[in-house]
């Protein structure tokens, strides 16, 4: 009975250790900098609704404690170089501390037994949430075939991720471009390529699967754009080509060399198009609606020839009126031209109140992910004033999307590695001024370390779409509804 | 011989009984021989466990050099994770588990040698619960061999024998509870058909058939049908649940998953002809198998069925073809070349990845322009370069091929295709991180570096290429990643589809790049640009050969014959014996043309000119 008892104890000693007691008292001197940690969780603004930002401490040490606090409720103690936050103490943390700073006390113990105590890495919490979800496609980036492949959506507050749909359960085509009409989870699509090639539409809780392709169209719909009346998708139909480089500074180049603009009409399963989109003497792409759905923003560049050199294609920023009544456009107007601002513009994407417009700006050409000079502007739409973001990195930032509320941003950044894509957040003012980007959190910090896959076109999304991978599937191997062309 | 050997018993007996009082010593005589026949009845197991050794030691070895070369097992959470992703993970797991230690060959060999004995004893155990009076265990063996069969395809992984395996233990434990107790029988049943199905997905309809019709076997009245009802309704209920609610299997995939039928016809007949075989087991009950079995109970007889099978299924599953290509792949992607010429010599292919491996041992040993058409080259180009090849199996080579050739970018192209296509492979990972490397970008190849880190067998390789990330000083020391940075391109160019635009490029880049000219000699005379060669001759001398290699001579000649003008030789010779050679060629071409027994003359000229370029182009390119 001593036995167990004194077992017991020991036992219990050793769990109070591991668990918050092993802190450290008394005021220790300050080092003069921050700890070194991984992923990058300093100096920036998070919303009250992100998952734990576990991370691990980039510094030599024995012994590891973190104090994690705000002004209110209780520190929550950490120990270890992988510091993994407990979900709920830190949604509790995080909940009563709205537009708070969130500090990050690292205590570090040396080989002499001597801590040092860094200095206090101070973040900011947003009274501001972000949508709860981010959906994206995990893809091996720069491939000519693919094999393994799908949509993934994950739950912003907490490390949930589940298949929207995995292409192994489709025989292996390639599944892109998913989309959603204003964050919306039960408003959206995706296309598929391959043997059971076509566009999947998610809309009133219906699933069909379209073909969108077919003469006079030149492919199948590219990229798309939800008209926010839910009743309209915009889509380039683009012939893309991809080439490798040869020289180590550059990789991959994707170009078109033809493209054109369509609206699909949800309701009465038309194609329509006009011949401002459509002419001989321009590549029209990325399309993009304004919030009210009148206007068509895109990228435009002049067509390319045999003698074009790749580099010299830069898109312009325009737009064209639409008129959802009777699905006509009207005149086009150039937004930006692409020669005043010395590069060319790609994914145009407006926010939910109208107010800017984020571009992804790369030196020339249609596709900047493999840019490694691509970053992300602002256009304020009454002013006209540019505003280079002060998120971007000196390695390729682009494939950007607004949260539903207009405050949040998230984007596609290699600048952990120059080749993989991650999924960055950001928090813009009123002023247009962005805050410094964090990484999706993940539970295992070390996640990215040996993680090969990109996030590609990460969108955020109000909550989970609820139509099971299962569903989507059987629909993908289905039938198709042709989409019928209603000319100009 | 043995059936010789029972008559004579047979007769004796009959003798011993009409005479009465000898039948002790018969008894003797007979017991002898049943104890002769009890240890061969053991031993047989172990001897065929002896031949899967030297089977897959010798003859199926390249079976276990391509295993081993199949995706990483990772000692980090998300790659575990993603193993149980799809029903039948397990199985997955343990097999990838399994595959890391085919990295030894030899402890490869023993794993597949004991996953097929281990299913032996499980089968064994089941045959021995059903019929209980009958001696069954070298029948069991011819299962094993089936398995055997099954495994002599490079891509029947441990996985599909694991999937056999845990299948026929759940079955062994079933059968023991069913003995024992109806209702745990019934319970048993439903809750392994559940485990089976997450363990090893299809597999579990092999349960479900032979506990089906085991129960059918065993009881009477309408007992005999609620477990079989069950034991088909349970793998029904949860693999429709496991579609919708847990796991993204496909539509089309819903209740085979896991089991090896994506590859050929023989794989998938055999598969179910051993899944038939193992439900249809209890089923021999109803046609007196007890006494059928017992009145062949001859383990002489028995023992030389099972060679007969055993010779009969190797004949027809083994593949020597693909023997060949698969050691000579093996060979290239570690620098034996002098293993592949051999290889060639010893055993020709007309196989394009074999033919690849040679033209490409040849030029390592300094014998391309000399000997190319010694060996096969009917794929043309595609032979040279893997032109148009678009099997996943081919991406190494092609990264191989423009690692060597110095152009880094296509080289890591290539093995980030084989990524995309074949998974984290040590070669692929390694390649990836050595090209990135040389381009200078360490960030990326560190992440290739930490994955060959959390693997158990490439550590060390991992650790090797570490010490030169971010150390340019210890990397100038590296004469492998420092020579390729010397013949890294100055000037950009978009990879052509044409391979010999490639290699121009590379010749423009770096003009001494010795492999990048011999490939474009050898590609322009695979694509008969004759002029092309002809009239470039002192590219040669400005490279200082001492002499013209053997087949641009030919070239030479064939370009003077045919159109009457003397090449310009930049100070070289013609060799006397390749020219009197020719118009004995030409003669006997000439004779084929005006022949009526063409396949006769054909057969002289290939016998005497096989080994030229004149006959490549005469007979092989044109056609």
């Amino acid at each position: 009975m001593r036995i167990f008892i004194v077992i017991s104890l020991n036992l219990l000693i050793l769990i109070l250790t591991f668990c918050s007691t092993n802190q450290i008292q008394g005021n220790l001197p300050e080092s003069g900098r921050e700890a070194k940690i991984f992923p990058d969780y300093s100096g920036i603004t998070i919303p009250p609704n992100i998952a734990p930002l576990n991370f691990y401490i980039d510094e030599e040490g024995s012994d590891f404690q973190v104090k994690i606090f705000s002004k209110t409720i209780d520190t929550i103690f950490c120990s270890g170089k992988t510091v993994d936050i407990p979900l709920n103490k830190w949604k509790t943390l995080l909940e009563s501390n709205l537009g708070n700073e969130l500090n990050l006390q690292i205590y570090v113990k040396n080989k002499d037994n001597h801590w040092t105590r860094f200095k206090t890495i101070i973040n900011h919490i947003s009274s501001e949430r972000i949508d709860s979800y981010l959906a994206y496609r995990l893809i091996h980036p720069g491939y000519e075939d693919w094999r393994e492949m799908g949509l993934y959506q994950r739950n912003l507050e907490n490390f949930n991720e589940t298949p929207i749909i995995y292409n192994r359960s489709i025989d292996e085509n390639c599944v892109n471009c998913h989309t959603f009409c204003k964050n919306d989870p039960g408003t959206m699509m995706f296309h598929v390529r391959g043997n059971h090639g076509g566009t999947i539409l998610l809309k009133d809780k219906n699933v069909k699967r379209l073909n969108i392709a077919g003469k006079p169209l030149i492919s199948g719909g590219v990229y798309p754009a939800w008209n926010p009346d839910g009743k309209h998708i915009g889509f380039s139909v683009n012939k893309i080509t991809q080439l490798f480089h040869a020289i180590k500074e550059k990789n991959i180049i994707v170009m078109d060399t033809l493209s054109d603009l369509v609206v699909y009409d949800i309701e009465k399963n038309t194609i329509i198009s006009d011949i401002k989109l459509m002419g001989n003497e321009f590549m029209e792409t990325f399309p993009a609606w304004s919030p009210d759905g009148l206007y068509l923003y895109f990228c435009r560049a002049p067509k390319i020839s045999d003698t074009t050199k790749y580099n010299e294609v830069r898109y312009d920023l325009m737009r064209i009126s639409f008129n959802p009544q009777d699905n006509t456009f009207g005149w086009i107007d150039t937004v930006i031209q692409a020669k005043n601002i010395n590069g060319s513009i790609s994914f145009p994407r407006i926010s939910p109140n109208g107010k800017y417009l984020m571009f992804t700006l790369a030196d020339y050409g249609t596709f900047p992910i493999w840019h490694a000079e691509a970053d992300l502007y602002l256009i304020d739409l009454k002013t006209n004033r540019l505003i280079k973001m002060e998120a971007n990195s000196s390695d390729t930032d682009s494939f950007h999307d607004w949260s539903s509320g207009g405050n949040w941003f998230v984007f596609s950044s290699k600048r952990l590695d120059g080749q993989w894509g991650r999924s960055f957040f950001s928090y813009v003012d009123k002023n247009g001024k962005s805050s410094k980007p964090f990484i999706l959190p993940q539970k295992d910090p070390h996640f990215y370390e040996t993680f090969l896959r990109s996030y590609n076109a990460p969108q955020l999304v109000i909550s989970k779409i609820e139509v099971s991978q299962s569903a989507f599937a059987g629909i993908v191997l289905s039938d198709s509804t042709q989409a019928i062309y209603s000319g100009n | 011989m043995s059936g010789y050997n029972q008559n004579l018993k047979t007769s004796i007996f009959k003798v011993f009984l009409v005479f009465g009082n000898m039948k002790k010593k018969t008894s003797k005589a007979d017991n002898k021989i049943m104890f002769l026949e009890n240890k061969l009845k053991y031993a047989l197991p172990w001897i065929f466990f002896a031949f899967l050794i030297i089977w897959f030691g010798f003859v199926a070895n390249h079976v276990i050099i391509y295993q081993s070369t199949l995706k990483l097992f990772f000692y980090d959470p998300y790659y575990l994770k993603r193993y149980f992703d799809f029903p039948g993970g397990f199985i997955d797991f343990c097999s990838s588990f399994l595959l890391q230690f085919y990295h030894i060959f030899w402890l490869g060999i023993i794993i597949t040698a004991l996953l097929n004995i281990g299913f032996y004893f499980l089968v064994r155990t089941i045959n021995r619960i059903v019929f209980p009076k009958s001696q069954t265990d070298i029948i069991s063996l011819l299962f094993s061999v089936l398995l055997f069969g099954l495994q002599n395809y490079h891509p029947f992984i441990p996985s599909y024998s694991l999937g056999f395996s845990f299948t026929a233990l759940f079955l062994v434990i079933f059968l023991v509870i069913s003995k024992k107790s109806y209702i745990a029988s019934v319970f048993s049943c439903v809750i392994f058909a559940v485990i089976l199905y997450f363990l090893t997905a299809g597999y579990v309809w092999i349960f479900a058939g032979m506990s089906g019709i085991y129960e059918i076997s065993l009881r009477k009245s309408f007992k005999k049908l609620i477990i079989p009802a069950l034991a088909v309704a349970s793998p029904v209920i949860v693999s429709l649940i496991g579609f919708k609610f847990i796991y993204p299997v496909s539509p089309n995939n819903i209740w085979l998953e896991k089991l090896p039928f994506q590859f050929d016809e023989q794989i998938k007949s055999i598969t179910i002809l051993l899944g038939v075989l193992m439900i249809l087991i209890p089923a021999f009950s109803f046609i007196k198998y007890s006494k059928l079995i017992n009145r062949l109970n001859k383990p002489l007889i028995f023992s030389v069925l099972i060679v007969i099978v055993v010779f009969l299924i190797s004949y027809l599953t083994f593949n020597s073809r693909l023997k060949t290509q698969f050691l000579n792949r093996n060979y290239v992607l570690n620098d034996k070349y002098s293993e592949i010429i051999q290889l060639a010599d010893d055993a020709p292919s007309s196989n394009m990845l074999v033919s690849f491996g040679t033209n490409l041992s040849l030029y390592k040993k300094g014998l391309l322009l000399e000997k190319m058409f010694q060996y096969f080259q009917g794929f043309g180009i595609n032979g040279l370069m893997l032109y148009g090849d678009k099997k996943p199996l081919s991406d190494l080579l092609k990264s191989k091929l423009y690692y060597d050739l110095g152009y880094i970018n296509e080289s890591h192209r290539w093995a980030f295709e084989s990524l995309v296509q074949s998974g984290e492979t040590p070669d692929a990972l390694l390649f990836l991180a050595k090209t990135n490397m040389i381009n200078g970008h360490d960030k990326i190849a560190e992440k290739y570096i930490n994955l060959l880190d959390k693997s158990l067998f490439y550590k060390d390789t991992a650790m090797a290429l570490r010490k030169f990330l971010n150390n340019e000083e210890l990397m100038s020391l590296n004469n492998e990643l420092t020579g390729k940075r010397k013949q890294l391109p100055n000037i950009d160019q978009f990879a052509d589809n044409l391979e010999e635009r490639n290699l121009e490029f590379l010749l423009k880049n770096h003009p001494e790049n010795k492999m990048a000219f011999e490939y474009l000699q050898a590609c322009r005379m695979l694509k008969l640009q004759v002029p092309l060669i002809v009239n470039n001759i002192r590219e040669f001398r400005e490279r200082n050969y001492s002499q013209l290699p053997a087949s641009i001579q030919e070239t030479c000649i064939l370009y003077w014959a045919s159109t009457g003008k003397k090449p310009e030789m930049a100070g070289y010779e013609l060799n006397k014996n390749y020219m009197k050679l020719f118009v004995e060629y030409a003669k006997m071409v000439a004779h084929f043309r005006e022949s009526y027994d063409k396949d006769k003359i054909y057969s002289q000229i290939k016998t005497k000119f096989g080994n030229t370029f004149w006959f490549y182009a005469d007979f092989i390119a044109k056609n």
